[in-house]
């Protein structure tokens, strides 16, 4: 082995860690937002990453935030709202769904704590 | 002389591509809008075009029994219904039959404080219908004259598929038993198709088979204030657990919050529990238990657990206190600091 290749080997090992982190570790920690549409998956978002997300339904747009590693529905075009009442969301294996305008949000990450919430 | 110089760091960049492939899902999920709420499928450990056909065959089942259960749409129950007001005897339809007579067995066992038979009464606070109500409440008059027919579950008569109501004022409303009876349905379903893992959260309310891999499928209880978790707990193959919380469908008039959980006896809203936890195998058992349990209240809650065979119960009251059975707080892991228990009997 000549210096090159101790160094690469070095540089590969120090890497390692990293690499490993930013590919498993943050799904774990950092819950994902899976958003339904009817039955199709509309969109996948990191909870880390704020943002509005306006998702289409049957009755018109619905649109969801997220903010400091949870997600919400702030205003979706249904009657009863209970979809905004549960307000923010932030455990790994919750739903939360617009029944009437079919979109929900699923939160999920590798390592889950729960895989489903019961209410 | 290249090559050879750059073989470990080939190894190693392999090395760190294979440590990132993604594997294969072992997982399949599907989200199904059935009984006025979102059903959460999720199947473990089977190939992508099985699960696929089960999850179709879950789909298709839901809807049926969404329809034939429904009490004031038009279908088997809504037919029923109208047929037990005019008294005669007719012939049930067998869709509906085995529901009925479980969940007539059910209000038995738990002194009719799990009573479908109040139908009209649900319809009076209008909670019959998919979308929760305005308000204003009922008048007193109103309910005082519907509590004086005293409708309950033992004025069904049944000869076979023949029916008949002695009680004009009875209606059924099933909403308090129908998600459970279904997810007993559907689990035995999967096992028939070969799916051996699985979870299903109907609106809260689940049921498993088999495992997650090599452990036990993990549940979060929401708590019944606050958007965490109170507790978390592992269910073993074939369990269910079932919350019935004064917070999932209400309202407010001039002030005053109206939850749907109404008490066959007063004829108003259940009072002094916030929410009611049950394990147990049977989902249907399950559901009704945690309705009935949760109108016993604090009082009288563990000889109604004890009638109906429910082995693992948490009532949480509406200051917050837990209590519960010796059992179920083993079983649980509290995720919240504080609480203040009251530890019954065993069960």
């Amino acid at each position: 082995m000549t210096r090159a290749d101790l160094f690469l080997l070095l540089a590969v090992m120090f890497a390692l860690p990293f690499v490993y982190q930013a590919s498993w570790h943050n799904q774990g920690t950092a819950a994902q937002a899976v958003i339904l549409n009817g039955k199709h998956e509309h969109s996948r978002h990191s909870l880390h990453e704020d943002r509005r997300i306006e998702v289409k339904g049957p009755l018109g747009p619905s649109h969801i935030e997220i903010k400091q590693g949870r997600i919400r529905f702030v205003d979706s075009p249904c009657k009863a709202k209970v979809c905004i009442q549960r307000g923010w969301i932030d455990q790994a294996g919750t739903l939360n769904a617009c029944v009437p305008n079919r979109i929900a949000i699923r939160l999920s990450g590798l390592h889950e704590q729960y895989d489903s919430i019961n209410y | 002389m290249i090559i050879k110089r750059l073989k470990p760091a080939v190894f190693f960049l392999t090395l760190i591509l294979l440590s990132s492939c993604q594997p294969e899902p072992k997982e399949h999920h599907a989200g199904l809008y059935v009984f006025g709420t979102i059903v959460d499928v999720t199947l473990y450990g089977v190939d992508r075009h099985k699960a696929q056909q089960a999850l179709q065959q879950i789909e298709t089942d839901l809807q049926y029994m969404h329809r034939a259960w429904h009490g004031w749409q038009p279908g088997p129950l809504g037919r029923i219904n109208e047929l037990l007001g005019l008294g005669g005897e007719f012939s049930a339809n067998p869709s509906v039959l085995g529901l009925i007579t479980k969940a007539r067995e059910l209000s038995t066992a738990s002194d009719h404080l799990f009573n479908p038979a109040i139908g009209r009464l649900i319809q009076l606070w209008g909670f019959h219908s998919d979308d929760p109500p305005k308000g204003p409440p009922p008048s007193d008059d109103d309910i005082r004259e519907l509590l004086a027919k005293n409708p309950r579950m033992t004025d069904i008569q049944i000869n076979h598929v023949r029916m008949k109501s002695t009680n004009p004022a009875l209606k059924l409303d099933l909403g308090a038993i129908a998600k459970g009876y279904a997810l007993d349905q559907l689990m035995t379903s999967l096992q028939q198709q070969g799916v051996e893992n699985a979870i299903i959260n109907a609106g809260g309310d689940i049921k498993v088979i088999g495992k997650h891999g090599e452990r036990n499928w993990r549940v979060g209880i929401r708590h019944p204030r606050t958007d965490g978790v109170i507790a978390g707990v592992d269910l073993a193959p074939g369990e269910s657990i079932f919350t019935s919380g004064d917070y999932e469908r209400f309202y407010k008039h001039d002030g005053h919050r109206y939850h749907h959980i109404i008490d066959g006896n007063t004829g108003y809203p259940a009072t002094g529990v916030s929410s009611v936890t049950v394990i147990h195998p049977d989902a249907a058992t399950a559901d009704a238990a945690a309705t009935a349990i949760f109108i016993a209240g604090t009082n009288d809650w563990h000889r109604i657990a004890k009638k109906m065979g429910i082995k693992y119960v948490m009532l949480i009251d509406s200051v917050g206190d837990v209590h519960i059975n010796p059992a179920m707080r083993s079983r649980l892991e509290f995720k919240q600091p504080s609480l203040t228990f009251h530890l019954s009997e065993a069960l």
